[in-house]
């Protein structure tokens, strides 16, 4: 009955837009995050937003405000209430949306599909990205990177945001990196704040990177896991 | 003996009614959490918990009776017609649905489900629908030809689907026991089987019933710019 792959639908890798996926915990700076992305590659890249709302389309009308990408290249998905579902075990609707914007504004570059913000747990499909973020803050707490969790040990890059809030908050970013490095075994950590040039420097390199990468056909999308690996009473470590 | 080598007509149905249940699953990947079949929009109009059994019985003898009989006429057209005729086959189809659905929101919420659905049926079974959006009742049809299911079959789950919907987003909206929701659900058999059996020989656009359902059809209107909306209709 499968007599072919079920990508088969799908632009072939390398030919369509890189889809980005920003997963983290609410409030952590997601849409700031891809307001930034969109200022800064504005002119170079040709962008594209899907929102995924737990409540209808508030993010998707935060980035229209923001003025940082025509309106109409900036559309919600709604998830009845299941933000998980809708970029992990059901992206229809997502790939959906992103083929949609990939047709009306043909040809794009980059596609950022944003999370509905829920918690530490929630991570995106490579059915749906071929890379995402993971962002967590330093006003929600200096401990959050060592707790883990599949996103924050396994996106492909973990943003630690608005650093430049880390002494109104009493958090020492420096730790907080080094724990989340610690939890990452290598993948990278950027420390980012909008109003620090070098850090908006390194994510432009990275993003830039990650494009040429995704636009060689070399990039291939990896799935951060259900749940951070933990160990058993036995000895034995597993992810589940 | 291997498996895949019996072919009786019994073997067909055991396969056909396995089938039904993969597609009946509400884990099924078309992207139907994100709707709620009304339910929410009633919610909303100030319609109380209670009366959803109500609220299920009037949309089965209604909106879902039209698109049962829509996909067991796109069933029957498209095993009636040549391979180059299926896809204007099926849009004469699609029409009839459209025509006999007022609401833009209905039309659309159902449009966003059907691609869903075509997306799963291209592929799984190598479904071809031309690469046009079509309602949700007649990428249904189109897949119970494909798939081998009977009109009865594809009625009975385009109701299933209708019924879970209004019961799964009833619980996230206004949680209550959820074993009152299983209740609720085999409670609507009857009415499926009426209205399965009123439809099940629909072979034309003609057959395809008109039933108004205004206040339905004024919720989902409303609904359709609410603020703040768990479910997109």
């Amino acid at each position: 009955m499968l007599d072919r792959p079920v990508e088969a639908n799908q632009p072939a890798r390398g030919r369509r837009a890189l889809r980005l996926g920003v997963a983290g915990p609410v409030g952590t700076g997601k849409s700031s995050l891809i307001a930034l992305i969109c200022a800064e590659f504005a002119g170079e890249l040709s962008i594209a937003v899907i929102t995924n709302d737990i409540y209808t389309d508030e993010d998707a009308r935060f980035l229209r405000s923001a003025g940082v990408l025509a309106p109409e290249r900036i559309r919600a998905v709604e998830t009845g209430a299941c933000p998980h579902t809708a970029i992990r075990d059901d992206v229809s609707q997502n790939l959906l949306a992103v083929e949609d914007l990939e047709h009306d504004f043909d040809p794009l570059d980059l596609v950022l599909v944003e999370s509905g913000g829920d918690n530490l747990t929630a991570t995106f499909s490579p059915a749906l990205v071929d890379a995402q973020f993971f962002v967590l803050d330093v006003a929600g707490g200096g401990d959050v990177a060592r707790k883990g969790g599949p996103g924050i040990a396994r996106a492909d890059m973990l943003i630690v945001n608005k650093t430049d809030l880390a002494p109104y908050v009493g958090v020492d970013v420096d730790q907080m990196v080094r724990d989340a490095e610690a939890a990452r075994d290598g993948r990278p950590v950027l420390a980012l704040s909008r109003s620090d040039p070098r850090s908006v420097a390194a994510l432009r390199h990275w993003l830039s990177h990650t494009v040429d990468h995704f636009r060689s056909g070399s990039l291939h999308p990896q799935d951060p896991g259900p749940m951070a690996p933990h160990t058993h009473g036995d000895g034995t470590v597993h992810s589940h | 003996m291997r498996c895949s080598d019996r072919t009786s007509d019994a073997d067909r149905a055991d396969r056909a009614s396995y089938v039904q249940l993969v597609l009946a699953d509400g884990r099924l990947p078309t992207g139907a959490h994100t709707q709620s079949a009304g339910v929410e929009p009633a919610f909303r109009a100030g319609m109380p918990l209670r009366q959803v059994p109500e609220l299920i019985t009037a949309r089965l003898r209604t909106v879902t009776e039209t698109e049962a009989a829509t996909a067991v006429v796109t069933r029957a057209v498209w095993l009636g017609s040549n391979v180059p005729a299926r896809p204007a086959a099926i849009e004469s189809v699609d029409r009839a649905w459209r025509a006999r659905t007022p609401s833009d929101a209905m039309r659309s919420s159902s449009d966003a489900l059907g691609r869903g659905y075509a997306r799963l049926a291209a592929a799984v079974w190598g479904l071809d629908l031309g690469g046009r959006v079509l309602c949700r009742a007649v990428v249904m049809g189109a897949t119970a030809a494909a798939a081998g299911l009977g009109p009865a079959d594809i009625a009975r789950l385009v109701a299933f689907d209708d019924v879970q919907m209004v019961i799964a987003a009833a619980l996230k909206l206004e949680p209550f026991d959820p074993l009152l929701g299983v209740q609720w659900s085999l409670a609507a058999a009857a009415e499926v089987d009426c209205m399965v059996r009123r439809i099940s020989n629909a072979c034309t656009p003609a057959d395809i019933p008109a039933h108004s359902a205004p206040l339905l059809e004024q919720w989902a209107q409303q609904h359709a710019t609410e603020e703040r909306r768990l479910y997109r209709a």
